[in-house]
């Protein structure tokens, strides 16, 4: 195989381009069905995706791929990874990354950022925000069902 | 964007259930209160299972911790795994699940089933009442006396599940005549809206002398039975399957001794744990447990039973000296075959053991947290832990 067959370009939203090993991108379902179709030559348009955030995810993939038997890392050290990758994100860079995996279909990846929102979420006001939701109880539902479950809110 | 603003755009309905499923219970409590659509959306019985098998994947520590004023306060904490290759001391903070007013009554657990905890408050001498408890919803309820109970009798009651009719049932049984030691069994079945207690018939006259384990639908307790040929008193394991309302006994020699001994649930089957500490040497000194673990559990008269006997050394428990654990220091075993011992006073450092029998290893864990929520009282008077391993949270409300 010569060595632009085993890349792949990747390119976003905002017209940035990133140059990928293919084993990091078909990490991806979503691109993995691309190339498969080959309904895509070697440049893959990302439509849903910044530049910003599809930096992240490849980070995220070049850490997980198997890349000619250098996948030696034990899953303590995966692990411990991945917790400092979520650590500082900010409730958008988290919502985006969320949309990003789940459009370009990385399980493991979904699975590490919901977990890291639902570590995040603490109170109400931060659920209305990062969810968008409105509140729409009136003032006595509101009373009545924060009633229901006032045990939950004793600290 | 910056953090703090409102998202534009909105999270696919299904994305934000996976979201949610991965909160606490309590959390989910909370977030009821957000809006319409979200109350509802968190009680519809998809939520509720997606929700239980994500918790079933990451079980909790659950501790029930009495506080200054007999009032009993749950904690939850994640439960910790004991790794593969060495000794490790961990610290864990308990998070403040609810509370529970005791009200200045005695309180005795009685064992738990699925994520119900079956407590029993003595008022005075012999008078009790029954109370069910789901620290998952915060609920707890109480349930009539059984009939014919009053105080002059003595009587014990345990909680069991029956996995295919997915019903909780509560056995009660009370000894009606303190002379002929007669007694008298009950039953009652939750969730069927009607909370009459009606009698079964057991064909062998006994009355319980522990507290009581549900393993797949098999409620399992210790009770006292005479034996002409040993001296003293002997015990049995009695065997009641919840769904079929039968009972079966388990005469075996190892169990002695009610005090040091505990019914646990090894991977799924019965098992029996003694415990001896050996204090002779001050250098020395260790916890020797035996293990049982029946074989058959469809012939539990029958049976054969494999035994296990492990020595863990003073040295292993992190600093803590082994006479301090003078109660009950077997908690149980978790899923994955871990053994759980504990200390028992929340006013002194409060640490839980998960000891590997497969490598003889020990994972130390501190708890922290118990003493956050009795907003700075004194620490004087020691004060009683529970610990459950493997607690699920299920989102599903204790109904009668």
């Amino acid at each position: 195989m010569s060595k632009s067959e085993k890349k792949i370009v990747l390119k976003s939203l905002d017209n940035e381009a990133f140059e990928v090993e293919k084993a990091v991108a078909l990490q991806s379902q979503t691109i993995w069905v691309m190339c498969e179709d080959k309904c895509v030559g070697n440049e893959i348009p990302l439509e849903n995706v910044t530049g910003q955030i599809l930096a992240k995810v490849i980070d995220y993939c070049k850490k997980h791929a198997v890349v000619d038997g250098d996948g030696d890392e034990s899953s303590e050290e995966l692990k411990n990874w991945d917790t400092e990758f979520t650590k500082n994100m900010d409730q958008s860079t988290l919502f985006n990354m969320i949309l990003a995996a789940n459009y370009l279909n990385i399980k493991s990846l979904l699975n590490l950022t919901c977990q890291a929102v639902a570590d995040k979420t603490k109170t109400i006001d931060e659920f209305h925000t990062f969810l968008n939701i409105e509140n729409n109880f009136t003032p006595e539902e509101e009373a009545q069902i924060c009633q229901e479950n006032l045990w939950a809110f004793d600290d | 964007m910056m953090s703090g603003e409102t998202n534009s755009c909105s999270i696919p309905t299904d994305l934000v259930n996976d979201i949610l499923s991965r909160l606490p219970a309590k959390s989910v409590a909370r977030f009821r209160c957000v809006s319409k659509l979200w109350s509802s959306i968190l009680l519809c019985p998809y939520f509720t299972e997606l929700f239980l098998t994500r918790s079933s994947a990451r079980p909790r520590l659950l501790f029930a911790v009495e506080q200054e004023g007999d009032d009993w306060c749950f904690f939850t904490s994640p439960q910790p795994k004991n790794p593969d290759d060495e000794e490790l001391s961990l610290e864990v903070t308990a998070d403040f699940q609810m509370k529970f007013p005791g009200g200045n009554t005695c309180l005795e657990f009685c064992g738990r089933a699925s994520d119900l905890i079956y407590l029993c408050p003595h008022i005075s001498e012999h008078d009790q009442c029954i109370i069910i408890c789901k620290p998952s919803t915060g609920q707890f309820t109480s349930l009539p006396i059984p009939k014919e109970c009053n105080r002059r009798s003595f009587w014990r009651s345990f909680l069991g599940f029956d996995p295919i009719g997915k019903h909780f049932k509560v056995l009660s049984i009370g000894e009606l005549d303190a002379d002929e030691k007669r007694c008298q069994y009950q039953i009652l079945t939750l969730g069927t809206g009607n909370d009459s207690w009606r009698k079964i018939h057991c064909p062998l006259n006994h009355f319980p002398s522990s507290e009581g384990i549900c393993i797949n639908g098999v409620l399992y307790y210790l009770a006292e039975y005479s034996a002409e040929q040993r001296d003293g008193t002997c015990y049995m394991i009695v065997c009641f399957d919840v769904r079929s309302e039968k009972f079966k006994f388990i005469y075996r020699d190892f169990i002695s001794y009610r005090d040091n001994t505990e019914l646990i649930n090894y991977k799924g089957k019965l098992g029996v744990v003694t415990w001896e500490y050996d204090c002779h040497t001050c250098t020395m000194r260790s916890l020797t447990l035996c293990l049982w673990v029946i074989k058959d559990v469809e012939e539990p008269e029958s049976s054969k039973w494999s035994e296990y006997v492990y020595t863990i050394w003073e040295s292993q428990f992190d600093g803590c000296d082994v006479s301090t654990f003078w109660g009950n220091p077997i908690v149980g075993v978790t899923a994955t075959g871990e053994i759980v011992i504990s200390t028992e006073d929340a006013s002194k450092p409060f640490y839980v053991f998960f000891f590997n029998p497969e490598r003889s290893t020990v994972l130390s864990v501190e708890i922290q947290g118990f003493r956050a929520a009795n907003h700075g009282a004194l620490q004087q008077r020691s004060r009683m832990v529970r610990v459950f391993v493997d607690h699920l949270e299920d989102l599903k409300f204790i109904t009668m």
